[in-house]
């Protein structure tokens, strides 16, 4: 009886081991359903013309007069 | 062998019996009025402190608003770490909108246990959680709904009453959120609220009520309870000679109910000593130094704006105040056909800020001009001289305290662009509504964005 017991005894690590590292393996995250990115893309910037570069060197040039 | 055999079960059975429990451990689940109070006095101390971005907000909030806005001029100079449109916004403004709901779902949990308890701290701290609540409601109605319009036929906000993490709440009608938020107000007001440990007493609630109402263009209700706020409140327009002194005292001063940042040892001071610079990085742009005239040194708040550069000088403040009430008055009376009474309101405040100036009459208010941004006031109408008159007072007033971008949208949303790095930006009427955070969308299929954004 003894000797069996040592053999349980001996058996019963492994046997603990077996449970942890099969017991408990469920996913714990919620399934995926989108594949969607959490920003948006940024409005991209256009070529100004002309007209909108003068426009902005004449507030440029009413700034500097205006500080001197 | 037979004790081995059943030890094994046992153990099997009796471990992992906590996995699923996901209450958190070492938090005090509030029961007692105390324990309701400091929820909302957490909060409280943000405002104080500077860190609260979503209820009276602070300098991250206003060097948001006043990037975005058009009071500095980013043509002439982008400026420091100050964002140059609306559009390179649009992601940290998804994002701002889920962290409004961390302080509504506060204000729920007081709300809901602390309703119908008779003590003194119990009712106080519910008129705060109510006060809060609304003015949160009225930040997010300003920046993610489009401006009054059609309100029953408009987007307004998700009415949520309290945390449930299931719930997926779509959104109500503009018309709906509005009633929900001026109920809040009602509700704090009919709680008497003091101030004192709890901050909002009856006439910042009143003030802040009235920004809802006048937002959302309840004229007669908003001149009513305007001058309600200008005879009860116990204040008057803070002179020219007090200006200073009070936009740059830490804590509130003449003319101001309420003001956000007012702990001077707060953690934050060394951030916002640094950031304020930021404000002086990109200068004011001229429309607006026009409109102080031939001779601006006359206008103290010309004087407390802006140095010779025409870079800022005034503390950015975010708070409330009596000439916001008045200019608030003069803009209902004039949308109720009261001119004169609009008039003496623009009259009373120009009197308080500068130097030798003669009262406006109808026959000398300067002619419409060309060429300005705002074109079409809050109902769509055409500008008349007399509201031109009281916008450009409320520009000059309410500069560097998060104001100018509302006033672009309230009124009619005008575009703009800026260049910078060599492309043009332009500021399209749809970023004027921010969009709403985008994971809520995704969660939740009946989540409508704002348009612009899909």
């Amino acid at each position: 009886m003894k000797a069996m017991n040592k053999k349980i005894i001996a058996i019963l690590p492994v046997v603990m081991l077996l449970f942890i590292a099969t017991g408990c393996k469920y996913d714990e995250k919620p399934p995926k359903t989108s594949d969607a990115a959490s920003d948006y893309i940024l409005p991209q910037g256009d070529l100004p013309t002309e007209a909108e570069m003068r426009a902005v060197q004449a507030a440029r040039d009413e700034y500097e007069s205006s500080i001197n | 062998m037979k004790r081995i055999l059943l030890t094994i079960p046992v153990l099997l059975a009796v471990s992992c019996q906590n996995y699923l429990d996901v209450r958190p451990q070492g938090y005090v689940l509030p029961t007692t009025d105390e324990e309701f109070a400091t929820i909302m006095h957490n909060r409280i101390r943000e405002i104080e402190g500077g860190g609260d971005e979503y209820i009276l907000g602070n300098m991250d909030r206003l060097l948001l608003f006043e990037g975005i806005a058009d009071d500095l001029d980013a043509n002439i100079r982008t400026g420091n770490n100050l964002p140059s449109y609306a559009g390179e916004k649009i992601n940290s403004m998804q994002l701002r909108y889920s962290y409004f709901w961390e302080t509504v779902k506060d204000c729920n949990i007081v709300i809901e246990n602390l309703s119908g308890r008779s003590t003194d701290l119990a009712r106080q701290t519910l008129a705060a959680a109510y006060a809060i609540k609304g003015t949160v409601y009225y930040n997010m109605l300003r920046e993610y709904c489009e401006p009054w319009e059609d309100a029953p036929n408009q987007l307004g906000l998700p009415l949520v009453d309290k945390f449930d993490i299931y719930g997926r709440p779509a959104r109500a009608s503009l018309q709906d959120t509005y009633e929900y938020t001026l109920n809040l107000f009602e509700k704090s007001l009919a709680l008497e609220p003091k101030g004192g440990l709890m901050f909002f007493d009856k006439t910042i609630v009143k003030a802040l009520k009235a920004r809802l109402l006048f937002w959302c263009e309840a004229w007669e209700e908003a001149a009513a309870l305007c001058q309600e706020i200008v005879r009860d409140c116990g204040k008057t327009i803070t002179p020219a000679s007090g200006f200073e002194d009070m936009i740059k005292s830490d804590s509130p001063k003449g003319e101001v109910f309420a003001k956000s940042h007012i702990n001077d040892s707060s953690e934050l001071d060394w951030y916002f000593s640094s950031i304020i610079r930021y404000f002086a990085s990109r200068p004011a742009c001229s429309s607006l130094i026009k409109l102080f005239g031939d001779e601006p040194e006359k206008d103290v708040r010309y004087r407390v704006s802006f140095d010779a550069k025409r870079m800022n000088k005034k503390r950015p403040e975010c708070g409330i105040r009596l000439s916001e009430i008045v200019l608030m008055l003069a803009e209902c009376d004039y949308h109720l056909g009261k001119a004169e009474e609009a008039l003496d309101c623009l009259n009373e405040l120009r009197r308080n800020r500068i130097e030798g100036v003669s009262n406006l009459t109808m026959a000398s208010l300067p002619a419409v001009r060309t060429g300005d941004r705002i074109v079409s006031d809050a109902a769509g109408e055409a500008i008349t001289p007399l509201l031109q008159a009281i916008f450009d007072e409320r520009r000059k007033e309410l500069y560097m305290e998060g104001d100018r971008w509302f006033e672009l949208k309230r009124n009619g949303r005008p575009e703009w662009w800026i260049i910078s790095n060599g492309l043009k930006y332009t500021t399209k009427k749809y970023l004027y509504t921010a969009p709403i955070y985008k994971r809520d969308v995704d969660l939740n299929h009946e989540m409508i964005q704002n348009e612009g954004y899909e």
